[in-house]
């Protein structure tokens, strides 16, 4: 199973109305990657995340998730997805945390899809996994931003997923309750065999746990592990003079 | 209880209790949707299958819920596919209803009538066959709602994840607009067009300024819904004031004290 390509992304171009966010975009996800996706404001990060899960198509190329083409995918139950700016949440809305998690088993569920006593379950040991099961019952709007983030989390791998994408999660969250959330991703990553796909300004953070690197502007302008983009001289430029927090290894 | 030993206050009442169970459960996916006013113009829309169906000699029950459906369909798919927003399309299909209302009524006067019971319901003249057919109506909501409820609720929170997680997005919001539609041909008979778009709204309104999660939410809201038909006709009864008027006044009672609970106990908890 190790070097199995979970998605892949072949030569892949889009177009939003008349501009080209991306243009001939390749890349590989193996299993058990640990992959963070840098870039400036409108690189099209979450442009390349949302036509890897289907919310958007692409105008060339291919993608392929789990060995399937992303038209004919259905193995929802195996994909984890945090969106960017979940935490814009309607403060009004009236679904606990437990009714947010459940959310995440409908995907691995058969109509009609109700939730049963071994679905709790797995929702607490969800809540377990982020540290919030004290807040089951409240109501998701009275948590804080970084709290909201933590039940997204939980939504996304209550189902044990094969593959989890993460888009900035951390934005928002303050220092102590990030370095937590990173050990978190790391955990989920080596004990529970988690590929992890994660975009992120916080370049700083990426040091410690990441395993590989995937530089967007508009192309792709690196893809490959830690030490290799801290040799690469094309970033340099890039990067403006932050490679440092990326290269330097404690 | 005396009044309801009248077989038209039994009719009234089960009719009354079923819509407003219906209307609760809707409501609240289209509140929280930012849809409140959908209601509001399907009904300008069934004005006008009304209309067609008096000036054809067709029963305007049958004319104005294929309108209306069409109508709800075409408000989705507006939206979807041409990115106007849900209140424009809204708008522009109400208004097209009620125009053509308007100018079919003209047409033929003959009929005005007959038009006015279906503005403003008639719920003490709700007939047997009536009563049978809101019954299934309102078991295909119930059941349509039961069997896609956490579905429904998935994309009322957050569409772009619950389309990443393979919910079929479009089609379970097809089934929002449909269930829409029948609620408000439903509800014309019962309440009226001028009224069942506050059935819609206002019990759900209710049981939002108060429900912890979902499920409690949706509860109270047909708790709300279903006391204010039993106490607006008791009302109308003894006080001899039109019944729809009564159910929708009380409605608003219970909102209001709701919302005023809900204000209460945030200044009490910040004061104490
Ligand atoms: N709905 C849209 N319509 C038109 N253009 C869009 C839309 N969404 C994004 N864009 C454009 O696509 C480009 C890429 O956007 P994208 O959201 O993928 O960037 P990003 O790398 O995720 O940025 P950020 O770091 O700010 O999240 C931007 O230039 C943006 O202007
Ligand atoms: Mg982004």
């Amino acid at each position: 199973m190790n070097n199995q390509c979970l998605v892949s992304v072949e030569n892949v171009s889009f177009i939003y109305s008349k501009t080209k966010v991306l243009s001939e975009i390749t890349l590989k996800i193996t299993r058990g990657d640990f992959l963070a996706v840098i870039g400036p404001n409108g690189s099209g990060k979450t442009t390349l995340l949302k036509l890897i899960l289907g919310l958007l198509q692409p105008n060339e190329g291919k993608i392929q998730i789990l060995g399937k083409d992303i038209k004919k995918f259905s193995l929802w139950n195996k994909v984890g997805y945090v969106p960017q700016k979940a935490t814009h949440v309607d403060p009004f809305f009236p679904a606990s945390v437990l009714e947010i998690v459940a959310m995440g088993l409908l995907s691995s569920k058969r109509f009609p899809r109700f939730i049963t006593k071994s679905d709790e379950k797995k929702i607490d040991q969800a809540l377990e996994l982020v540290d919030m099961q004290k807040f089951k019952t409240t109501r998701i709007g009275e948590l804080s931003g970084g709290q909201q983030q933590r039940v997204f989390i939980a939504r996304a791998i209550v189902n044990h997923p094969d593959i989890l994408f993460l888009d900035e999660p951390t934005a928002g969250i303050d220092g102590a309750s990030q370095a937590r959330f990173y050990d978190m991703l790391d955990i989920l990553n080596r004990i529970q065999k988690i590929t992890i796909v994660l975009i992120t300004h916080d370049i700083g953070v990426v040091n410690k746990y990441i395993m590989k690197i995937a530089c967007l502007n508009q192309k792709l302008i690196f893809h490959g592990s830690h030490d290799q983009f801290c040799q690469s001289s094309v970033i340099e430029e890039f990067l403006k003079g932050e490679q440092h927090l990326i290269c330097h290894r404690h | 209880m005396g009044i309801f030993s009248y077989h038209f206050m039994q009719r009234a009442l089960w009719s009354g209790i079923l819509l407003s169970i219906a209307c609760a459960m809707l409501g609240i996916f289209l509140i929280l949707r930012r849809e409140a006013m959908i209601g509001h113009g399907l009904s300008h829309i069934a004005f006008g299958g009304v209309a067609i169906g008096l000036f054809f000699h067709v029963l305007p029950m049958v004319t104005s819920l294929l309108v209306v459906s069409v109508a709800a369909l075409g408000i989705v798919k507006i939206k979807e596919k041409a990115g106007v927003y849900e209140d424009t399309a809204i708008g522009i299909f109400s208004s097209i209803g009620m125009a053509a209302g308007i100018i079919i009524a003209s047409l033929a006067g003959s009929f005005n009538v007959d038009l006015m019971s279906y503005l403003f319901g008639n719920i003490l003249a709700i007939s047997s066959l009536e009563l049978w057919i809101s019954l299934a109506l309102t078991m295909t909501i119930f059941i349509s709602i039961v069997l896609f409820y956490r579905e429904l609720m998935f994309i009322t929170f957050d569409p772009e994840s619950a389309k990443a997680s393979g919910m079929k997005v479009s089609r379970l919001e097809s089934l929002l607009a449909i269930l829409t539609a029948v609620t408000v041909v439903l509800g014309m008979k019962i309440v009226g067009l001028l009224l069942v778009t506050a059935l819609l709204v206002i019990p759900s309104a209710a049981g939002l300024q108060v429900g912890k999660s979902f499920g409690q939410t949706l509860l109270l809201s047909i708790l709300v819904a279903s006391l204010s038909v039993f106490l607006g006709l008791i009302f109308s009864f003894y006080g001899n004031i039109p019944a729809s008027g009564a159910i929708i006044l009380i409605a608003s009672l219970f909102f209001l004290s709701l919302f005023l609970f809900r204000i209460l106990k945030i200044k009490y908890s910040l004061s104490g």
